[in-house]
């Protein structure tokens, strides 16, 4: 069967960003990651490209998150540029919050082991168990082992957090109206 | 007498395949099996019933680490009409009644009273069951069907042209109706000849609960929630409803989106008193509501001092509650 590109981009594209973005934290960098992931899809031709997308973002990611830290000198630097168009304020509230949230989220996912992170992530981009046993190299069977602990962990770390902040609020509170 | 309790040939599920369950990762064997005990069992439901849970949470976590421009698309929907929600309801009828062509004049009218659940009487001398057209007395006699119809099995994507399959008379008639609360009285031939006379009044006041709400384009109401528009992810958003909150924070919102099978689905997100309020409404119109879940929460107040209130989220449709509770867990985003 011909390799498909089009279609294979219309139906992870989005997934393949997510997966991404929640590797390196970056959206335009996601983006980025996620054309070179489809550019080389397009010169392999994989037989199934759906799992090997998803192979070939881990392994981009990883070498991000390693020329990440050499960058982040430079970063530094561009950081005290002005922003061409300042967003308006509301905008920037939900950013904000939302932000906030997904620290959160992000703090979650750092404080669950690689194994359990990478299968959540695959799970959640649409694989089915056997194709993320093949790239995890768990066996099938622990697919859902893993998955389960993965999930637990992920929400009682979200939780726990989330508790924080509001004790801290209403520790805030009784310091603002004491 | 005594008698012999055999235990179940399975043990309990173990938490694994609970998950690899729920995530569809079984075999049809297995499935099998497990659906059976599943049905003797339970302890397992109940772990099932958490196990979903879990799995739902957890895309809702990871749904909020998404890159921000990709949250900000959210989904294309066609930009909200100008007119009032009563002429929209009106011309959405209209859609839906166009595609019986052959009792359009008649059916017109009585989607229109028995959708507005008022006064409909039969002026001529003979009862509803001599009606030549027994499809309409059955339609009139599920009237909270019909309301539910009117409000859920239509879609908005694009309303066509409806004149072509509904004489120009009935269509004044009843528009006449639907933008003022009076009687208007029209004669519909019935199957032996004879005329018949049936009256509306003030059509489309009481099918509509999200009558009052404000119609919001998808933007609108995202940027009025603060970007958190509780809905189905994967479906077609064809109708967004706002109402400001009388405690302020968020409004209240109702999203409409349209299964693949052209049904329509609800999903409400507001206050936990809101909610009441919609779900009480809803209840007499026979929709089913599903099992309330948390929403994000609200935090109103001086900015010093704000006060987190709860939100939660249901979804309204004409389906079993086990599906409604399962479409949440699915596909609900609070994005």
């Amino acid at each position: 069967m011909a390799f498909d590109l089009e279609g294979l981009y219309r139906s992870s594209y989005d997934a393949v960003v997510r997966f991404l973005y929640r590797k390196v934290w970056d959206a335009d960098r996601a983006e980025d990651l996620a054309q070179e992931v489809f550019m080389r899809a397009m010169r392999h031709q994989p037989e199934k490209p759906r799992s090997w997308v998803f192979a070939v973002a881990a392994n981009i990611a990883r070498d991000e998150a390693r020329s990440a830290i050499r960058r982040r000198k430079h970063l530094t630097l561009l950081t005290h540029e002005p922003i061409a168009s300042p967003a308006p304020l509301s905008d920037v509230v939900e950013d904000l919050e939302h932000e906030e949230q997904q620290n959160e989220v992000r703090l979650a996912l750092a404080s669950l082991s690689p194994r359990d992170r990478e299968v959540l992530l695959l799970w959640d981009a649409g694989l089915a168990y056997p194709e993320i046993a093949a790239q995890s190299g768990l066996a099938v069977g622990a697919v859902g082992t893993t998955l389960a602990r993965a999930r637990k962990r992920l929400v009682m770390a979200h939780d726990r957090m989330e508790s924080d902040r509001e004790s801290r609020g209403d520790e805030q509170r009784a310091a603002a109206s004491s | 007498m005594s008698l012999e309790v055999t235990s179940s040939v399975r043990p309990h599920l173990p938490e694994e395949e609970c998950h690899a369950y729920a995530d569809g990762a079984l075999s049809s064997a297995q499935r099998a099996e497990v659906a059976e005990h599943l049905l003797a069992c339970l302890i397992c439901r109940a772990a099932l019933a958490e196990v979903e849970a879990l799995r739902a949470r957890t895309s809702e976590l990871l749904a909020i680490a998404t890159p921000p421009q990709r949250r900000r698309q959210g989904i294309a929907l066609q930009p909200a009409a100008e007119e009032s929600a009563r002429l929209r309801a009106l011309r959405l009828t209209f859609r839906r009644v166009g595609r019986r062509a052959p009792i359009a004049a008649a059916a017109a009218l009585l989607v229109l009273s028995a959708a507005s659940k008022l006064a409909w009487q039969d002026r001529g001398a003979e009862g509803i069951q001599s009606t030549g057209t027994p499809r309409l007395a059955t339609a009139f006699v599920a009237s909270p069907a019909m309301v539910g119809m009117g409000l859920f099995g239509l879609r908005t994507d694009s309303v066509p042209a409806v004149a072509d399959s509904i004489s120009a008379r009935t269509l004044t008639l009843a528009s006449r109706a639907a933008m003022s609360p009076r009687v208007i009285t029209t004669s519909v031939p019935a199957g032996g000849g004879s005329r018949r006379t049936l009256a509306a009044m003030d059509p489309m006041i009481t099918i509509d609960p999200t009558a009052g709400w404000q119609t919001a384009s998808w933007q609108e109401a995202r940027r009025q929630s603060r970007n958190t528009v509780a809905h189905l992810q994967g479906l077609t958003v064809s109708d967004v409803r706002i109402r400001s909150n009388q405690a302020g924070g968020r409004p209240t919102a109702m999203v409409r989106q349209q299964l693949r099978d052209g049904r329509a689905v609800w999903v409400i997100e507001g206050t936990e008193a809101e909610l009441d309020g919609v779900a009480r409404m809803l209840d007499a119109s026979g929709i089913t509501m599903s099992t309330p879940r948390r929403g994000r929460p609200d935090y109103i107040g001086p900015d010093h001092a704000p006060v987190r209130t709860i939100r939660l989220v249901a979804l309204a449709a004409y389906l079993p509650i086990d599906s409604l509770n399962t479409l949440m867990a699915e596909r609900l985003t609070l994005e």
